[in-house]
């Protein structure tokens, strides 16, 4: 086993209660994942596999009803694991009447950062995702696109080690992927981790080291990327005019 | 505790910027200018209107804080997912509780103490238009003192307001049990005093007695909080009564916001 594992997810079971007769929905049946320091990891899988509930177990945000999730060995139930993250939720929605400014003055006091470390992260930040004309607006006069970007910086604002974004390229203008796309390889060479989910299965295939392949809950595969094309020569179905990913993706969910 | 005060600054930052602050100030000082010249018409109780009048729009002012800025906060924070801002940082679920309660009472406190403010301007014209014989009875102290246990009351609901947030995964779900809680904590005193009479024409059954009883125990007395009356008529509260209601405030804030801070604790944020 790998020692530089930084997130460690073992049969991790969650199951929600919805609809008026509390009908019982298994999200996740028993996700097992690792991990490992400085690499980007793709998670893939269509609409309801199950993908945006791992990541909001791995936050804390969803507790798990069977299995462990730990970060770095710290589990998400505890605060202070989440000082290695920075997390991008999918259709991010911050405080309308507040500024990018106050978002970023707010973490930077949640993670104890000193007042010249902040005004460097606020201006390089805003510099990053373009926002430097809208410091002082008020995000209810922020284009979808512009939120996502809002949001992105408050990901990064702390420098964590892990960054786990959901669908980060939701909403935004091929200028906007790019600028995404961008920051992921910067934050990627820079060592840090790279956990992302996203049903644009191209935007995975060309940034991920590995990719998981959920459906219905399950982590049907784990694989690296600089394997996929030997993989689809011996499965020797390829959908037409399919990336090497859509191809394995689609023999895999079953979808052809 | 440094990450409540960061969160406590960030929902008052956030909330001193909802329109309905303004829009409630301007409320305030259309009612406070109006009975200023309404009191006219009641020329022995002028004293009485101009200051139960002043300590209305404090106590109403208050009360919007917990009901629509609170409520959209705390319950619309969950529905909206702005939480996640908050949560995806190094920050416990006790110490979003905490700031997000302790953010809510600084504003209430600023809008209650600016509304009072108002309060006082409207009584000093009062004066200056009607004469100070009409103010004999009015007393600054007492004034002051209803005015912080309006804050207070005002408080033991905001803990309400957390509570049913934490619950509930609506907002509206949220508005409807804190009104419940609201009314029959105001309504408490004269329920609690009626069964208590036992009018011997009417006999009140043996269950709802009890259930009464028990139900004043269950729910805040939030009109014991309520002093206008007392000081519109000049009377004084004592110390040991204004002890009793701070003791009695601070053991229902701290009991709510313990079981709130164990629900949430509990409950998935999606």
């Amino acid at each position: 086993m790998p020692d530089n594992i930084i997130i460690e997810v073992k049969s991790l079971s969650k199951r929600y209660s919805a609809g008026l007769f509390q009908k019982k929905k298994e999200a996740l049946k028993c996700v097992s994942l690792q991990v490992l320091s400085g690499e980007v990891f793709g998670i893939v899988g269509s609409n309801g596999a199950g993908k945006s509930t791992l990541i909001k177990s791995l936050t804390g945000l969803l507790k798990p009803c069977f299995g462990t999730v730990f970060i770095n060995g710290i589990s998400p139930v505890d605060a202070a694991s989440r000082k290695m993250i920075g997390f991008l939720p999918e259709n991010p929605c911050l405080y309308q009447n507040l500024t990018i400014t106050d978002h970023f003055r707010f973490i930077s006091r949640v993670n104890g950062l000193d007042s010249a470390l902040t005004a460097e992260r606020v201006k390089v930040l805003l510099n990053q995702v373009r926002l430097s004309e809208a410091a002082r607006t008020p995000l209810r006069k922020f284009s979808k696109g512009m939120i996502q970007r809002a949001a992105l910086a408050c990901a990064l604002f702390a420098d964590p080690e892990i960054l786990i974004l959901d669908e980060p390229m939701s909403g935004l203008d091929p200028l906007g992927r790019q600028l995404v796309v961008d920051l992921i390889y910067e934050y990627h060479r820079q060592g840090k981790t790279i956990l992302f989910c996203s049903h644009i299965l191209t935007d995975v295939e060309r940034m991920c080291d590995r990719i998981g392949i959920m459906d219905e809950g399950e982590m049907k595969s784990v694989i690296n990327a600089g394997e996929l094309s030997n993989m689809i020569e011996h499965t020797g179905k390829t959908g037409q005019g399919a990336t090497p990913l859509e191809s394995y993706f689609l023999n895999l969910v079953g979808a052809q | 505790m440094r990450n409540s005060i960061a969160i406590a600054i960030f929902t008052l930052r956030e909330g001193l910027k909802q329109r309905i602050i303004i829009g409630l100030s301007l409320a305030a000082l259309i009612m406070l200018t109006s009975g200023v010249m309404i009191s006219g018409f009641f020329m022995r109780d002028i004293s009485k209107i101009v200051v139960d009048l002043a300590l209305s729009v404090a106590s109403a002012g208050g009360l919007m804080v917990p009901f629509f800025v609170g409520i959209n906060m705390l319950a619309g924070d969950i529905e909206k997912r702005t939480i996640f801002t908050i949560m995806a940082q190094p920050v416990s679920r006790w110490h979003y509780v905490i700031g997000k309660y302790i953010g809510l009472s600084i504003l209430t406190l600023i809008v209650i103490l600016f509304l009072a403010s108002l309060g006082l301007a409207s009584i000093w014209v009062g004066k200056l238009m009607y004469g100070p014989v009409f103010f004999k009875k009015f007393s600054m102290k007492s004034y002051l003192v209803a005015v912080f246990f309006n804050y207070w009351g005002t408080n033991v609901l905001l803990s309400l307001v957390v509570m049913w947030s934490s619950i509930t995964t609506s907002s509206f779900l949220s508005f409807l049990l804190t009104l419940a809680s609201y009314l029959i904590g105001n309504t408490l005193d004269d329920i609690v005093s009626f069964v208590n009479t036992n009018a011997p024409n009417n006999p009140m059954e043996e269950t709802i007695q009890t259930a009464v009883i028990y139900l004043q125990y269950a729910v805040p007395n939030l009109s014991a909080f309520d002093l206008k009356l007392p000081v519109a008529h000049g009377i004084a509260t004592s110390v040991e009564e204004a002890a009793v209601l701070v003791s009695y405030g601070a053991a229902c804030i701290t009991f709510i916001l313990m079981i709130s801070i164990l629900t949430f604790n509990r409950r998935n944020i999606a």
